[in-house]
């Protein structure tokens, strides 16, 4: 299990379990994370089974895929395969501002210190690390910088963020 | 200038706090060396081929005289006593050792510069004209909106990891002095019927591997739309940009392949979307970034002054430079002066630490204390009163800077190429002064008359060949050094009254180094062959009557 971290620090107990595959895996009324492709052909099946679920985007997966069920959401996941792949930012920025998700949006995959402050500005609030890192240190980085110029989707979280105005 | 807020100080401190940290961990053997780079790219850091490299960001390429210092002081403390000036309008130290860096950065944050965002897959400096609010054609004054353009592209947290490098250059005048249509981004700053100011938004253009010029996707935005318009544009291109093959991953080829007109209505739909959130630009934060600048003070001075007619009368030296090296002023009595770093025995857009010192003090002497970078690799004075022209001059001369080439084929463009760069196949240096001594005689130059010769060591293009009238490319064959030519390119040429960039076109297989300036000869002495009046440049002549004639010329002896 990676470590999952949030603002404020690290959150034990995750609730949620990600399917791969295997639906023994997955003990009845757990939290499940789904992918795409098996919340879209089987959320029906696993609502009747899970207490409740998330659903796994890929980078390039449309949100115009999930954009009707989000109600049947309580979170979800953006993966980086590569943390140069900035996709998932602009995703997270969609789904914050344009669509409106107000619930847990989190970060999964190759998740570093260096992205992590990147990524809370532009909406994610739970991190879920990669094993290498270090979550006291990643904890501090959504703080990096007290400052910025832009309007992040942050602002839509519970987390304050740095002051967003223009410099003058 | 911008002076900074204590908010602006406050993010590029934390900065250099945070690529400290970085430093660290990566000396520290905490960062691989794959991640680390591209939090060093986006601090300015390359790996070059003796050293780092570090490009220090002259956002829209304006600084003053205690900056200028900075740099000096930079190049002595940290580097071997030199800087080069970029046509990015950057600076670029080539020797600096990588555990320092953090220290240079903190240096240039004490007088309010950085080096965010000079490299890597993200929103770099965005550039302009060198003469932003002093030349009389300008139409709106592009440095407000360039502020606020480096101030939204700076850390900006969605754009950070995009598909691939991106570039906005912005102008304000009727003529495009700031190469908008090769730009990832060209903005066109304009007014309505009404006196409202609004953007000419284009996309797509750009030089590198596969050169294009950009495409007009809103003839006028709005002001107060710019910037919701410019994150519409950078998030249709972070989702669909290409990630698989970097060759393809500007957005130019996005573009391409999308097709304008969808691509056009991806960033509409987006636009439609955000238009109304807050992102829109307000009257009080334009006024409040514009109040942050310097003013020039002007004195009230004929427009002639008669100490510089009596002297260009008698010294034609001085009449010379007169012509090539000064500019026009919108404010009567005042001229723009551009400083040549194009000299003989001395790479393009070089300067040592005692070289900017000694010109730090002539710009507070002549030109109110600040200065700017041109995208050619030279400096301007941009308000200097006319009457203080043969002094400057002298003064300049003194240091080697009065050389009456701008505009001239003696004004070469040249990245550091193969001596320098590791992306480099073929040097660019000893090519550009090849060609320099070749033409070293100011009578040719001034017979040749306008001509912009561009190198560029490889096809990353930073010596923008693609728009020189006459570009050189060094290319590799078989681990040889080749040149490549192209003629026609301009980076602003009016084509039926209306302003636009060229590419330039190949005229044939490439050649030796060695042959270089011979060829150049040849392009050379067919054009003054074809040219039907003294004010046909080069260019003209290439655009009205094709490469061929050219073409013959140079490659006659082999055949």
């Amino acid at each position: 299990m990676p470590k999952l971290i949030d603002h404020s620090g690290e959150r034990t107990g995750d609730p949620w379990i990600t399917y791969a595959g295997d639906a023994h895996a997955i003990p009845a009324g757990a939290c499940v994370i789904l992918p795409l492709t098996e919340f879209r052909e089987f959320a029906g099946t696993w609502k009747n089974h899970a207490k409740a679920l998330g659903v796994l985007l890929s980078p390039s997966d449309s949100l115009e895929l999930i954009a009707n069920d989000l109600d049947k959401l309580r979170l979800i996941a953006i993966d980086f395969p590569v943390f140069t792949d900035g996709r998932g930012y602009s995703l997270a920025h969609a789904l914050r501002s344009r669509y409106g998700w107000r619930g847990e949006l989190r970060a999964v995959g190759d998740i570093q210190q260096d992205q992590i402050y990147l990524l809370t500005r532009s909406g994610f609030d739970t991190f879920a690390l990669r094993d290498d890192q270090r979550a006291n240190e990643c904890v501090a980085a959504t703080d990096d910088f007290t400052h910025a110029y832009q309007w992040g989707a942050d602002r839509f979280g519970a987390r304050p963020g740095p002051q967003v105005r223009y410099g003058a | 200038m911008y002076r900074y807020t204590e908010f602006d100080q406050s993010i590029v401190d934390q900065r250099v706090a945070q690529f400290r940290g970085q430093t660290e961990r990566y000396l520290a053997g905490k960062l691989s060396e794959d991640e680390f780079r591209p939090l060093r790219l986006q601090n300015g850091l390359y790996v070059q081929k003796h050293a780092p490299m570090l490009r220090v960001a002259i956002p829209y390429g304006l600084i003053d005289t205690r900056q200028l210092r900075m740099f000096a002081q930079i190049a002595r403390t940290y580097d071997r006593g030199y800087g080069h000036f970029t046509t990015r309008q950057n600076i670029q130290y080539n020797w600096p050792a990588l555990d320092r860096v953090p220290d240079i950065l903190a240096d240039l944050a004490s007088v309010q510069m950085h080096a965010i965002q000079t490299s890597g897959n993200c929103i770099r400096n965005t550039t302009t004209d060198q003469f932003a609010g002093i030349a009389p054609d300008e139409v709106v004054n592009p440095l407000a909106w360039a502020e606020i353009i480096r101030q939204w592209s700076t850390i900006h947290p969605e754009f950070a990891h995009l598909p691939r490098k991106f570039k906005i250059a912005i102008n304000g005048a009727r003529a495009d002095r700031a190469a908008t249509l090769v730009h990832d981004i060209g903005l066109t700053a304009l007014t309505d019927q009404v006196g409202s100011i609004g953007f000419r938004v284009a996309v797509g253009g750009g030089l590198g591997r596969t050169p294009i010029v950009g495409v007009v996707v809103r003839e006028f935005l709005p002001w107060q739309d710019l910037i919701t318009y410019l994150e519409a544009i950078l998030r249709v291109y972070n989702l669909t940009g290409r990630r698989d093959n970097k060759y393809k991953a500007r957005i130019k080829i996005t573009v391409k392949e999308t097709g304008v007109a969808e691509f056009t209505q991806r960033i509409e739909d987006e636009f439609a979307r955000t238009k109304s959130g807050p992102t829109r630009l307000t009257r009080e934060t334009v006024e409040a970034i514009s109040a942050r600048f310097t003013q020039a003070t002007y004195a009230t001075l004929p427009e002639d002054d008669a100490g510089v007619v009596t002297l260009s009368a008698s010294n034609s030296e001085f009449a010379r430079w007169l012509k090539r090296n000064t500019h026009a002023h919108r404010v009567a009595g005042y001229a723009a002066v551009t400083l040549s770093l194009k000299r003989k025995g001395v790479p393009p857009g070089d300067a040592t630490a005692d070289e900017m010192d000694a010109i730090a003090l002539l710009a507070d002497r002549f030109s109110q204390g600040e200065l700017r970078v041109t995208h050619e690799q030279n400096l301007v004075f941009a308000d200097v009163e006319k009457r203080e022209l043969p002094e400057l001059w002298r003064e300049l001369k003194a240091l080697g800077f009065a050389s009456a080439n701008i505009g001239l084929i003696g004004n070469i463009i040249a990245c550091p190429g193969g001596d320098f760069c590791s992306l480099a196949n073929a040097v660019s240096i000893p090519v550009a002064e090849a060609i320099h001594d070749r033409f070293e005689s100011l009578d040719y130059q001034f017979d040749i008359g306008e001509l912009d010769l561009n190198i560029s060591g490889c096809i990353n293009a930073c010596g923008h060949h693609h728009v020189g009238h006459i570009g050189i490319l060094g290319v590799d064959k078989n681990g040889e050094e080749w040149y490549q030519v192209t003629i026609g390119g301009a980076q602003s040429i009016a084509i039926n009254g209306n302003d636009t960039a060229r590419i330039g076109k190949i005229i044939g297989p490439s050649f030796a180094r060695a042959d270089v300036p011979d060829v150049v000869e040849k392009l050379i002495q067919t054009y003054l062959g074809l040219r039907e009046r003294e004010d046909e440049r080069f260019v003209d002549v290439v655009a009205r009557t094709g490469i061929e004639p050219f073409k013959e010329n140079v490659y006659a002896e082999a055949n």
